[in-house]
């Protein structure tokens, strides 16, 4: 969904890497169906056209799996973004930059501060999204993105009016809900099991 | 850069379920091979976008870097010190049998001995690619005759030389030719060893300190002259001496030149070095210890005797003795025994996997197998 630009595509901390390393290597999959932005590339926004256009030639997006920000953005989409947005460059903002910096060794100086990052709206044109958060460092970020109305400040809020997102969550990021908020959707496994497996529910003695 | 487009073409192997030694630690990696030299799949995924044409599951093993001997003498009743007329086919059994230690190079090396033995023998010995037939042969260490009387060791008495009028024109009439030499062992404290270890340093052979008396001021003028190793540690040198360290006391001298350090050979037989002395080596330097087997031509074979160059060897059990005496004459222990015990007394914590040799590649090549993995 993004690439730090002027990072070398084998820097250990460059996006190519991190899906190398945790994702691709794992896999048996196609190298000419895996597609990183270049942040190197010599017209940035040439590379970020292009990339859309690829996206639309293979049909659209059917999934989409991302984490948040602790500034509530989705990609690097940070506070203040367009919520129509197309992939394009974007400045990084200084949350982020801190947020990167002990991938860097803790030197600021070293932390890239653009990146090429997919828009809003690509994220919102995909047919489902799953948002992946964990840890209590998110949870504001997930009280306003869920708890408080659609807003750019905090852009993963634009995913209220998307017909097919999940947010996956652990207790620790919940902390900054209310109450009946996690109740309800704790609720649901419940309801859910129910609905499946009829012979579970009556193992559960209900 | 890749290599030509030949290179590219060729098979991209990729052995899984493996763990791999990088940066100091075994970690749970593929290793990836094409056309004999390793790739970095990261790069071959994201530029050629191409996958491995053939895995290879190493069932949980450890993939580690072949290993390499340069001190050998001989071995499975092959002696490289004999002036026989077929030394190949000598250096080529002992370069074939070695493969199940899991040696994949080594430098066949000649003991002291006279002018004539050097002369026949040396020609013989190219430098050679390892491959199916056996393993590599990086050049010949020749280990004396310039060397300490007081140190001699085994190496025979009446062979020794010094550096007389011409210096390095002594050395290169007593060997003949240096073109297939790797690496000269010699005593610094020899007068007009200096000029020598330069020639040599500037022909591109590795110099080597051993079988000397050395003290530590003559061997730090010897690696400022450009010497890089140490013949085996401890053996055949002046013992440690807190006021006069030796040429020990080069693993931890600030009298080196800038950004060099010293390498040294260890015989971890378990016979040669007592473990407390392998590690108060390994704790002091660990980045320039080299495991060597000093293997003499009795390795392979059972007790009995056995002739090293121009002295008989008596070899008992797990030790090999000058004829008649207590002196050590070499060892008998393969490379990965060396290992294991090295390990053993450093104490390292081996996971599940007692380091014995299953199977040996060179350049992506299976060159030999354990008899319980052939399918």
């Amino acid at each position: 969904m993004d690439e730090y630009v002027g990072l070398p595509r084998n820097h250990p901390e460059s996006y190519h890497s991190y899906m190398w390393n945790n994702f691709f290597k794992h896999i048996d999959i196609d190298p000419n169906n895996a597609h990183i932005l270049d942040g190197n590339a010599t017209d940035l926004q040439a590379e970020c056209d292009a990339f859309e256009k690829k996206i639309k030639e293979a049909g659209g997006i059917d999934l989409f799996v991302g984490g948040i920000g602790p500034d509530g953005h989705i990609a690097f989409n940070e506070p203040g973004s367009s919520l129509v947005s197309r992939t394009r460059l974007k400045t990084l903002a200084m949350d982020t930059i801190l947020a990167n910096a002990k991938y860097f060794d803790g030197d600021l100086s070293k932390v890239p501060t653009m990146a090429l990052t997919v828009g809003v709206g690509t994220v919102m044109d995909a047919r489902e999204v799953m948002i992946l958060i964990t840890g209590a460092h998110k949870a504001f970020a997930l009280y306003k993105a869920i708890e408080e109305g659609v807003n750019h400040m905090w852009t993963v809020s634009a995913f209220q009016q998307h017909p097919r997102t999940i947010f996956v969550c652990d207790e620790d990021a919940t902390l900054e809900l209310r109450v009946k908020t996690v109740k309800y959707f704790k609720g649901l496994m419940h309801v859910h099991n129910k609905l499946v497996d009829p012979l579970y529910s009556m193992k559960e003695g209900n | 850069m890749r290599g030509g487009q030949g290179a590219a073409r060729a098979l991209v192997l990729q052995f899984t379920n493996c763990r791999i030694l990088r940066g100091g630690a075994l970690l749970r990696e593929d290793l990836w091979v094409r056309g004999g030299r390793i790739l970095d799949p990261e790069k071959l995924f994201f530029e050629e976008r191409r996958v491995a044409d053939e895995q290879r599951d190493c069932g949980g093993c450890i993939l580690a870097p072949g290993f390499i001997d340069v001190q050998i003498n001989g071995g499975f009743g092959v002696d490289f010190s004999q002036a026989t007329e077929d030394v190949g086919s000598g250096v080529a059994l002992v370069a074939r049998r070695i493969l199940s230690h899991g040696v994949t190079s080594f430098c066949p090396t000649l003991v002291t001995s006279p002018p004539e033995v050097y002369h026949k023998v040396l020609p013989q010995i190219p430098v050679k690619s390892g491959g199916p037939h056996g393993a590599g042969v990086l050049g010949v260490h020749l280990e004396g005759p310039f060397i300490s009387r007081e140190k001699r060791g085994a190496h025979p008495e009446a062979h020794l030389r010094s550096f007389e009028a011409s210096a390095f024109q002594d050395l290169l009439a007593t060997y003949g030719s240096l073109d297939n030499v790797r690496i000269v062992t010699l005593a610094p404290e020899l007068d007009r060893s200096h000029e020598v270890i330069q020639a040599l340093t500037a022909l591109g052979i590795c110099v080597s300190l051993g079988h000397s008396v050395a003290d530590l001021g003559a061997a730090e003028e010897a690696v400022r002259s450009g010497a890089t190793f140490i013949t085996h540690l401890f053996n055949a040198m002046l013992p440690f001496h807190h006021r006069d360290p030796g040429i020990v006391g080069l693993l931890t001298s600030d009298q080196l030149p800038p950004g060099r350090h010293i390498f040294y050979g260890m015989i971890a037989d378990g016979m040669h070095t007592n473990p407390a002395a392998l590690r108060i080596a390994y704790r002091a330097h660990p980045q320039g210890l080299v495991l060597v087997t000093d293997a003499v031509p009795a390795l392979g074979l059972g007790n009995g005797r056995h002739t090293l160059g121009q002295q008989e060897v008596e070899v008992d059990g797990l030790t090999a003795y000058v004829a008649g005496t207590k002196t050590l004459s070499g060892s008998i222990t393969p490379m990965d025994v060396c290992v294991r015990h090295f390990l053993q007394a450093t104490d390292f914590v081996v996971l599940d996997d007692s380091l014995h040799v299953r199977a040996t590649y060179i350049s992506g090549e299976l060159v030999w197998q354990a008899e319980e993995t052939r399918q």
